[in-house]
C-alpha cells in the first residue's frame, strides 16, 4: 500500500513539473507581442492620433479616418511631445489656441505620473526616511535616520540601529496632537533624493484619516488632510514636481483614481471607467494646454484628454484580440488542462498559482483518458482494476496526467 | 535496532556534518564581515535605504549552500548502499525496509534541519546588528525557500540514487528541476511572502517520494 501511495506522490509532483515546463516552452514557442497603436492627441488638430510598428523597424502614421503621414510630418501635429524636433526644425509654434509656447514653458508645464499593477503588488518593508522639506542648500539631503509607524513613531538611527528617543517623542506628539490614532495602516512618499523638493509623507491612521506629514526645519509638519475617510484607498502615488498642480495620485479599492491638489487636498476625480488596478498601467500625461489619461492592459486601451482644469473634452477607446482568443491559446487550452502560474508581470511576488484553461482543456482529458485505456491495455497489458487511480489521475490533469501514469508504471504489488 | 541503523549514518555522513560546519559557519562570517564593510565604506542611510528600496538580500552568497549541502548528503549517504548492493542486508534485518529507509531519509532531513536552523540563527544575528527588525524578518522570509530547496534537493537526490533503473531517475530528475527552480526565481526580499506556504505543502510531498524506489530496489525492478 505505501509503495503504490508513493508512486501516486510521484505523479503527484512529475504532473506539478509537468504543468510549470510545458506550458512554459509551449508559450517560448507561439508568445508574440501584441500590435497595439500608440494613440496621441494632437493639440494642432484637435484629434486622436496614432503610430503603429510595422516589420521591421518601419512605423505606420495616421488618424482616425485611416490619412497617413511621413513621420516628419505627424511629429509637427504634436508639439507637446516632439516639441526637440520642432525647435531643431525651426517650426515650434509661438503659442497654441493663444497659450504661449516655448520650449521652457513645455519644459515646465509637462509631467506623467504613471503607475502599473506591479506597483501596487510589491514587497515593502515600512521604513522610511524623512527628508528635511525647507533646507537652506538646494539638493535634498539624506537623513540620519529612517522612521517606522506602528504603535508610535519611531525613528531608528543607521549608524547604531537604535531608536531615537528623543526626536521619536516629538514626531508622536505631533502626530497626536494632529489628531493621529495609531497605528498606521499604510504610509507612503517619494522616498528619494532626486526630486525637485519633499513633501514628505501620507499616512493613514487606524480610523482610515489620510495624515500629511514632513519635516519643516527640523520640526514635525503634520495635519488631517480632510481626505474622505470612506474613500477605500488602496494606493497612494506622491510625485513631488515643479507644476505643483498636485501631490499625487490616490488608487481607490474599487478602482477609481483620484489627484490630490497640491494646496488644500481637494481631490479631482478623473475619468477612469473600466480601469482595472490589478491589470492596466495607467498614466496621467499633462502638457501646458491639455491633461491625458491612458490606460490600457492587454485586451484594450482607453485615452481621455481633458482640459487643464480636468473637463472632460474628448475619449478614444480601442481593444485587441485578448491572448485568451488567439488560436494558440486555444491549443494550449485542449492540450494542458491547466498550468501553474510563478511569475507575473502583475505581480511581483513569486506565486504558486493553478490556473484552469478552460471548457477546452475537456478535450484534452477525453484524449488523455482513451490513450491511457488502450496503451494500458494493448502495449502495457496492465490489469486495469488493480491502477484504477491512475484514471482518476488523468480525469483531473489530462494529458500531463497520461504522461505520468505512464511513465512512472504501477509495479507488480505485493 | 534504530540506534545501530543511526550510528551506522553516522558514520556515512560525519565527514558531510564537519565539512558542511566550517561552510556554514565560514559563509555566515563571511556575511558578516561583508556587511560590516558595507557600513565602512558607505553611509549606513545609504546601505538601509539601497537594502530597503532595492530589497537586496544582504546574504546572497549563501544562497546555493544549502542546496548543494543537500544534493552531497543524498550522495554521501545513499551511494555506498547502492555499491555493490549492500543495501540489500537491510532486507535481513529485524525491521521492515520502509521503515528503514524512511528512518534513513529522517536522519539527513533532521542534520538539514538543523542547518536550516543555524543558517536562520546567524543571518538573524547578523540581520540584527546591522538592520532594523523589518529587515531581518523580510531577510529571513527571503532564506527560507532556499532552505527549503535543500531538503526538496535532498529527497530528490535520494530517490536518484536508490532507484535502479535509468528512466525512473530521468523522471525524478524532470520533476525536480522546475520545483526547485521556483524556489530560486526571486532574489529579492519578501517575494515568497504568500507562496512560501504552497511551496511547503508541495514539498512535504517529497517525504513519501523514496518508498517507491525503495520498493522497486527490492523488488529487483526494472521496468
Amino acid at each position: 500500500m505505501i509503495p503504490k501511495i508513493s508512486r501516486y506522490a510521484i505523479i503527484v509532483l512529475f504532473i506539478v513539473a509537468l504543468s510549470i515546463l510545458l506550458p512554459n516552452l509551449y508559450w517560448m514557442i507561439f508568445d508574440k507581442p501584441i500590435q497595439a497603436p500608440m494613440v496621441f492627441y494632437s493639440s494642432i488638430k484637435k484629434d486622436f492620433l496614432f503610430s503603429r510598428n510595422r516589420s521591421g523597424n518601419e512605423s505606420e502614421y495616421f488618424d482616425k479616418e485611416r490619412n497617413t503621414f511621413d513621420r516628419k510630418t505627424f511629429r509637427t501635429f504634436l508639439p507637446f511631445t516632439y516639441y526637440g524636433d520642432l525647435l531643431k526644425w525651426n517650426i515650434l509654434p509661438d503659442n497654441i489656441d493663444g497659450v504661449p509656447i516655448s520650449y521652457s514653458i513645455i519644459r515646465n508645464k509637462s509631467l506623467n505620473l504613471s503607475f502599473e499593477p506591479k506597483d501596487l503588488n510589491t514587497p515593502v518593508i515600512d521604513l522610511y526616511p524623512l527628508f528635511e522639506s525647507q533646507s537652506e542648500f538646494a539638493r535634498l539631503e539624506l537623513p540620519d535616520e529612517l522612521f517606522r509607524v506602528c504603535t508610535s513613531l519611531e525613528f531608528i538611527d543607521a549608524e547604531t540601529n537604535k531608536i531615537v528617543p528623543a526626536k521619536s517623542k516629538e514626531f508622536t506628539h505631533a502626530l497626536s496632537d494632529a489628531g493621529f490614532q495609531f497605528p498606521a495602516k499604510y504610509i507612503t512618499g517619494n522616498p528619494t533624493t532626486k526630486k525637485p523638493f519633499d513633501e514628505g509623507y501620507f499616512i493613514i491612521d487606524a480610523m482610515n484619516s489620510v495624515y500629511h506629514l514632513k519635516q519643516i526645519k527640523g520640526q514635525p509638519f503634520c495635519v488631517n488632510t480632510g481626505i474622505p475617510t470612506d474613500l477605500n484607498i488602496r494606493f497612494i502615488m506622491v510625485q513631488e514636481n515643479s507644476m505643483k498642480e498636485y501631490l499625487g495620485a490616490i488608487v481607490t479599492k474599487t478602482n477609481e483614481i483620484y489627484l490630490i491638489r497640491y494646496n488644500n487636498y481637494a481631490l479631482t476625480k478623473l475619468p477612469v471607467d473600466g480601469y482595472i488596478a490589478d491589470k492596466m498601467v495607467f498614466r496621467l500625461q499633462c502638457n501646458p494646454i491639455y491633461r491625458m489619461v491612458k490606460y490600457y492592459d492587454d485586451k484594450g486601451l482607453t485615452y481621455t484628454v481633458m482640459d487643464s482644469n480636468y473637463n472632460y473634452i474628448d475619449t478614444y477607446q480601442t481593444s485587441w484580440t485578448p491572448r485568451e482568443e488567439w488560436t494558440s491559446s486555444k491549443i494550449a487550452a485542449i492540450v494542458f488542462p491547466f498550468s501553474i502560474e510563478r511569475t507575473s508581470k502583475n505581480y511581483r511576488y513569486i506565486k504558486f498559482k493553478f490556473v484552469l484553461n478552460g471548457k477546452l482543456s475537456l478535450i484534452g482529458i477525453l484524449l488523455g483518458l482513451i490513450i491511457t485505456y488502450f496503451l494500458k491495455i494493448y502495449l502495457y497489458h496492465e490489469k486495469l482494476r488493480n491502477n484504477w487511480f491512475d484514471f482518476i489521475i488523468v480525469l483531473f490533469s489530462g494529458l500531463f496526467g497520461t504522461l505520468a501514469v505512464l511513465l512512472i508504471r504501477p509495479e507488480p504489488w505485493d | 535496532m534504530y540506534k545501530a541503523i543511526l550510528y551506522k549514518e553516522w558514520i556515512k555522513i560525519r565527514w558531510w556534518v564537519i565539512g558542511y560546519l566550517v561552510v556554514m559557519l565560514g559563509s555566515l562570517i563571511y556575511i558578516g564581515l561583508d556587511v560590516r564593510q558595507w557600513f565602512e565604506m558607505n553611509d549606513a542611510i545609504s546601505v538601509w535605504l539601497y537594502v530597503i528600496q532595492r530589497s537586496v538580500p544582504f546574504f546572497k552568497s549563501i544562497k546555493f549552500v544549502p542546496i548543494l549541502a543537500g544534493i552531497l548528503l543524498a550522495i554521501i549517504q545513499f551511494v555506498p548502499e547502492m555499491v555493490k548492493k549492500r543495501y540489500r542486508l537491510t532486507f535481513h534485518l529485524p525491521i521492515h525496509e520502509n521503515k528503514s529507509l524512511i528512518f534513513m531519509s529522517f536522519v539527513g532531513l533532521g542534520m538539514i534541519a538543523l542547518f536550516s536552523i543555524l543558517a536562520l540563527l546567524g543571518l538573524a544575528i547578523i540581520g540584527s546588528i546591522y538592520f532594523p527588525r523589518e529587515v531581518s524578518v523580510a531577510s529571513l522570509l527571503t532564506m527560507a525557500p532556499w532552505l527549503l530547496a535543500s531538503f526538496v534537493a535532498y529527497l530528490g537526490a535520494s530517490a536518484i540514487t536508490v532507484d535502479p533503473s535509468w528512466k525512473y531517475r530521468i523522471v525524478y530528475a524532470v520533476l525536480l528541476y522546475p520545483i526547485i527552480q521556483s524556489l530560486f526565481l526571486g532574489g529579492n526580499l519578501g517575494l515568497y511572502r504568500f507562496s512560501l506556504i504552497r511551496y511547503i505543502l508541495l514539498s512535504l510531498i517529497f517525504i513519501l517520494v523514496m518508498l517507491f524506489p525503495g520498493y522497486r530496489l527490492r523488488k529487483g525492478s526494472r521496468l
